[in-house]
């Protein structure tokens, strides 16, 4: 189960979203202002955070927290839309949602946020395969039997499942896990990304786990 | 202001020394020049004896000799010329006889004639040497007697100073008259360095646009000036930092308002969620999505007209930077991608293979194509359609954004999103950038074009 420690003023979204987030099995602390979040943080998995709070403002108490715990993700409710927020709350928070959201997409964001940061320990079921999320093992379901992924080809796979059901672009992808900017036309990604499928899918001509998004890149969707 | 530190002051007495220097600096050269010169060549405690001196001093002697025979004039003029040893002396007596009783340089008839005489006294007309001719006693029968005076003799003394003096006595005074016009050069200029120290430091401007301060000592006209021009930067900056503290405040306010506004929206929308997990009627249902369309469509709406503000006021944050523009597009479908899905649309994307740069904001970009999107999304959904197109030709490149929806002029929706497409017109001037819509009933082209400039 993942704690999320969720700081909001307002008392009507506040409950709401804490009785959403329970509902969908997180163990949630609720605070409405800044000042003592820096208790919690070491339990946390996730922070959600509101910019306009009483006191220290979303911005101040993010920066504090993401001093504290760099590997916690956080998660901005901006209700502020103008640029320089965007910018400036990105210098140190993972994401962030514009309000007025859906509940459902601040679910998903979150969903998302805690695979990136691999603080999400469960099995995914993909298709035919079977994902351990603690290690990245991969198993196919139907033969029991485990595949066996080289270096770059687990590192660019470990990379879909951690940004599962968002698009990525070639330029992210070969970024996220060469480390090194992508130059335009390099056809290396393509090439590993051709060995991978022949190794997870079951019939690599028409992949079912990676799936090609025509002029844009890949996505592994749930 | 002090007066003995105004400027006019300083002018005023240029303008004196100007007036006086001349008839200050000859007279100045006398006393300092010619006097010491005089002094040296013993001139300066000599009696002047000048020609009226002679000429009295002779009548009087041959009055004297009233009557008196050859001997005594003869020892009179002997000791005539003791007295005045630079003067020769000779008389004539009554028969017309030369008597030479002291040597005499110049050959002279034993006896004058009339013609003579004439011709001599015609000879010593033009004064060289200087001559008087006097008759011995009252009655003109005694004879006369003549005194010649060398002409150097009867000069003032000053006459007879070393032609080295003129040259240092006019010296002295170009060097006068010169160094009261470097002086008041030297003024001038002081004035002039000091109008351009103010001027280079009007033009010498902070980081705010604001001109730095000078450096005032004096307490003149100019000084005077230059504490005004301070005083001025002075309040600029405090004018400045007014209107920082004024843009402050309304940004904030802006922002609370688009806070006090999207705070409620949120609560709308959380409960429509949790009405959505209930059992429900069709009708309820219908109601709750037309709900949710409306409370996204506020939430834009308060959006843009932010965005707008901020916009035509020039407050909109600008970074210009190199945008690889295929990599940019990539990056923004990948996020409306899965809007597109939801809606069943088909997406076509065609980037070219090479790079293709354009200079602008990247957010401003985003903005662009999100608002683009999703006017796409609004309202031309039905053709179940979008397609980017990237190409480059011949310098230019551009961006085009197609639809199969039923058309751009003919819906109410431009009317609808005006605040939208008011922002993406905006932004596109601001970036140099030109663009045009292509519209007919089966579907709309937005072509956004990059002239690159060289």
């Amino acid at each position: 189960m993942n704690y999320v420690l969720y700081i909001e003023d307002n008392e009507e979204i506040g409950l709401m979203i804490q009785n959403e987030l329970k509902k969908q099995n997180y163990e949630v602390t609720w605070l409405q202002s800044g000042d003592i979040a820096s208790q919690f943080i070491e339990q946390a998995d996730i922070v959600i955070l509101d910019v306009m709070l009483p006191g220290l403002d979303g911005f101040t108490v993010g920066k504090k927290l993401k001093k504290l715990a760099p590997d916690v993700p956080i998660l901005m409710l901006s209700a502020r839309t103008a640029l320089e927020d965007k910018i400036m709350g990105l210098e140190f928070a993972d994401d962030y949602v514009t309000k007025p959201f859906h509940p459902e997409e601040l679910l998903a964001r979150l969903e998302v946020l805690l695979r990136r940061f691999s603080r999400k320990k469960e099995e995914l079921i993909l298709k035919h395969l079977h994902i351990s999320m603690r290690d990245y093992r991969v198993m196919n379901r139907e033969t029991s039997e485990e595949i066996s992924l080289t270096g770059k080809q687990f590192y660019i796979f470990t990379y879909f499942l951690q940004h599962l059901n968002q698009i990525l672009t070639k330029e992210q992808i070969y970024e996220g896990v060469w480390k090194e900017r992508y130059i335009e036309g390099d056809k290396t990604l393509m090439v590993h990304i051709r060995y991978l499928r022949e190794k997870l899918e079951k019939n690599a001509a028409k992949p079912e786990i990676i799936e090609t998004i025509r002029g844009i890149g890949y996505r592994v969707k749930q | 202001m002090n007066v003995t530190q105004s400027l006019v002051t300083k002018y005023i007495l240029i303008m004196i020394a100007a007036v006086l220097i001349i008839p200050v600096s000859f007279f100045a050269g006398s006393w300092l020049i010619t006097v010491p010169f005089m002094h040296i060549q013993g001139l300066l405690n000599e009696e002047y004896k000048g020609k009226s001196y002679y000429e009295q001093m002779w009548n009087e002697e041959a009055q004297k000799l009233e009557g008196a025979n050859e001997k005594t004039i003869n020892q009179k003029l002997k000791l005539l010329k003791e007295k005045y040893p630079e003067a020769s002396m000779f008389w004539v007596n009554e028969a017309g006889q030369t008597q030479l009783p002291l040597p005499y340089s110049e050959s002279l008839p034993k006896k004058w004639s009339a013609s003579y005489t004439a011709e001599f006294i015609k000879k010593r007309y033009g004064n060289d040497p200087y001559t008087v001719f006097t008759f011995i006693g009252t009655d003109k029968k005694q004879g006369f007697m003549v005194i010649e005076v060398p002409e150097k003799a009867v000069e003032p003394p000053i006459q007879r100073l070393d032609p080295a003096y003129y040259n240092i006595y006019l010296g002295f005074v170009f060097i006068i008259v010169l160094s009261f016009i470097v002086l008041s050069l030297f003024f001038f200029l002081r004035i002039r360095k000091r109008l351009r120290a103010l001027q280079a430091a009007m033009n010498n401007k902070d980081e705010q646009g604001i001109p730095l301060p000078v450096v005032s000592e004096s307490t003149d006209e100019i000084g005077q000036l230059e504490q005004s021009f301070n005083q001025m930067v002075k309040q600029l900056h405090e004018s400045r930092n007014r209107e920082q503290q004024e843009e402050q405040l309304r940004q904030d306010l802006i922002m609370s308002l688009s806070h006090d506004l999207r705070t409620p929206l949120t609560t709308v929308r959380t409960h429509i969620y949790q009405l959505k997990n209930e059992e429900m009627a069709l009708n309820v249902q219908q109601s709750l999505e037309l709900i949710d369309t409306k409370v996204e469509f506020v939430s834009d709406l308060i959006d843009n007209l932010f965005s707008y503000t901020l916009l035509l006021n020039g407050k909109y944050p600008y970074r210009e930077e190199e945008v690889d523009m295929a990599r940019f597009l990539r990056k923004s479908i990948a996020q409306w991608y899965p809007l597109f899905e939801e809606e069943h649309m088909e997406v076509d994307i065609q980037l070219p293979s090479q790079s293709i740069y354009w200079r602008g904001d990247v957010q401003w970009l985003e903005r662009i194509i999100d608002n683009l999107c999703q006017n796409v999304i609004r309202h031309a959904k039905e053709g179940n359609f979008i397609g980017f197109r990237l190409v480059q030709e011949h310098g230019l490149s551009s961006l085009t954004i197609s639809d199969k929806g039923s058309g751009f002029k003919k819906n109410s929706h431009t009317k609808q999103n005006g605040v939208g497409l008011a922002i993406v017109d905006a932004m596109i001037k601001e970036m140099g950038l030109t663009w045009s819509i292509h519209s007919t009933k089966h579907g709309t082209d937005i072509q956004i074009v990059y002239k690159a400039s060289d």
